[in-house]
C-alpha cells in the first residue's frame, strides 16, 4: 500500500472520533479564555501539553495560582495512562528511525493510542502501518488546535451549549464503539468485566488513579487466570 | 512568563512519560510481559466509560432515567449489529438527547 492509501484510511477511521475531540477542544479554548489565560497561552497550552485531562485540570491549578511542584506532580499523576500506551506500543515501534519515534510519541493521546494498536496488528506491511499512526497523530493534533482556537473565539457561550446539548456524550459513545468490536473475543470480555469490577473500589481515588489501578489490576488479573490455565493444559499433556 | 514556564514544565512531563519506553527502556521487557500489553486498550477504555454510563455520585445509576445508559446501549447495538462507528455515535447521542428530554415526561 502506498503511503497515500494510509493517510486515505487514517483519515477514514479517526473520522468517528474527531468530532468529540474538536468539541473538546472548544470547551477547552472557551475555559481558557473565560479563566483569564492570554490567546496565546492557551494556545501554548493545546499545543505542547496536547492532553485533555492534564490541560482541564493544570488551567484550574493555574487559576488558583497553585504551587509548581503540585501542577508539575498533577500533570505527571494525570499523564500515568500515556506512560503505559507507549509500553503497550515499544514492539510496534521497535523498526522505526528514532526521530520519527520522537514525533509519534508526542501525538500519543487516547484515540490516536487505540487506533494505532488496532492498526498494528492487520496485515499490511510495516510502513503503512507507521505511516497510519504518523497520519493521525498529525489528524488529531491540528483537530485539537483547531478546537482550542475556535473555543478562544467564541467564549464560553459556545461551551455551555456544548454541556447542555449533551455533546460531551459524544465523547463517551465513540469511546464505546471503540470497546464493542473487541468484545467478542472471551478474554478481551474478561479483561473489560475485570476492569469494571475493580474500577468500582477505586473510583474516588484523586488524580484519575482509579483509572490506572483498574486497568493494571484487570490486565494482571486475566494474565495470571491465562498462566494457571497453560499450566494445566501442559500439565494434563505430559 | 512564568505562565510559559509552567507549561513548558507540564509539557515536558507528558512527553516524558509519553517517549520514555521508546528509548531504550523497552528492550529489556521479556515476551509474555509485552503480550500482556495487548489487554491494555480494552481495560482502558472500560476505566473510562464505566463513571461516564454507569455510576453516579459513586454508585451504580441502574435507573430508568439514566439516559448516559440508554444512548450507551444504543451504541453498542448499532456498533455491533451494523458495524458502523460513525451510525452508532450518532444513533447513541440520538436516544442520550431524546431519553433524557423524554423520560421524565413519560415515566415520571
Amino acid at each position: 500500500m502506498h503511503s497515500h492509501g494510509a493517510w486515505v484510511t487514517a483519515l477514514k477511521r479517526s473520522s468517528p472520533f474527531l468530532l468529540s475531540a474538536f468539541l473538546s477542544g472548544i470547551v477547552f479554548g472557551a475555559l481558557a479564555e473565560n479563566a483569564g489565560l492570554s490567546v496565546g497561552n492557551s494556545l501554548l497550552m493545546s499545543a505542547w501539553v496536547y492532553s485533555g485531562a492534564a490541560q482541564f485540570v493544570g488551567l484550574q491549578l493555574l487559576i488558583t495560582h497553585a504551587d509548581l511542584a503540585v501542577v508539575l506532580l498533577t500533570t505527571l499523576l494525570l499523564s500515568l495512562r500515556f506512560f503505559i500506551y507507549s509500553m503497550s506500543l515499544v514492539d510496534e515501534v521497535k523498526a522505526v528511525p528514532i526521530s520519527y519515534r520522537a514525533l509519534l510519541a508526542f501525538g500519543l493521546i487516547d484515540q490516536v493510542f487505540f487506533l494505532a494498536k488496532d492498526r498494528y496488528k492487520e496485515p499490511v506491511s510495516a510502513r503503512a502501518k507507521h505511516v497510519f499512526f504518523l497520519a493521525c497523530v498529525l489528524i488529531f493534533y491540528f483537530n485539537w488546535l483547531a478546537g482550542t482556537a475556535l473555543g478562544i473565539y467564541v467564549g464560553d457561550r459556545m461551551a455551555s451549549h456544548v454541556a447542555h446539548l449533551g455533546f460531551d456524550f459524544i465523547a463517551t459513545a465513540s469511546f464505546i464503539a471503540m470497546l464493542g468490536p473487541y468484545l467478542k473475543q472471551r478474554r478481551f470480555l474478561l479483561v473489560s468485566l475485570a476492569a469494571l469490577i475493580l474500577y468500582l473500589p477505586c473510583q474516588n481515588l484523586p488524580y484519575n488513579l482509579g483509572l490506572i489501578v483498574a486497568c493494571l489490576g484487570a490486565v494482571t488479573l486475566v494474565k495470571l487466570s491465562g498462566f494457571s490455565r497453560e499450566r494445566a493444559v501442559s500439565g494434563a499433556s505430559a | 512568563m512564568s505562565t510559559v514556564l509552567l507549561l513548558a514544565g507540564m509539557a515536558g512531563i507528558t512527553y516524558a512519560l509519553r517517549v520514555c519506553f521508546w528509548f531504550g527502556a523497552g528492550e529489556g521487557l521479556p515476551a509474555w510481559f509485552k503480550r500482556t500489553l495487548h489487554y491494555v486498550p480494552v481495560a482502558v477504555l472500560t476505566a473510562i466509560i464505566v463513571p461516564a454510563v454507569l455510576l453516579k455520585d459513586g454508585a451504580f445509576d441502574l435507573d430508568i432515567h439514566n439516559a448516559r445508559l440508554a444512548g450507551a446501549l444504543a451504541t453498542g447495538f448499532i456498533v455491533w449489529r451494523f458495524k458502523h462507528l460513525l451510525a452508532g455515535i450518532g444513533g447513541g447521542l440520538l436516544v442520550f438527547v431524546l431519553w433524557r428530554w423524554l423520560s421524565p415526561l413519560l415515566m415520571s
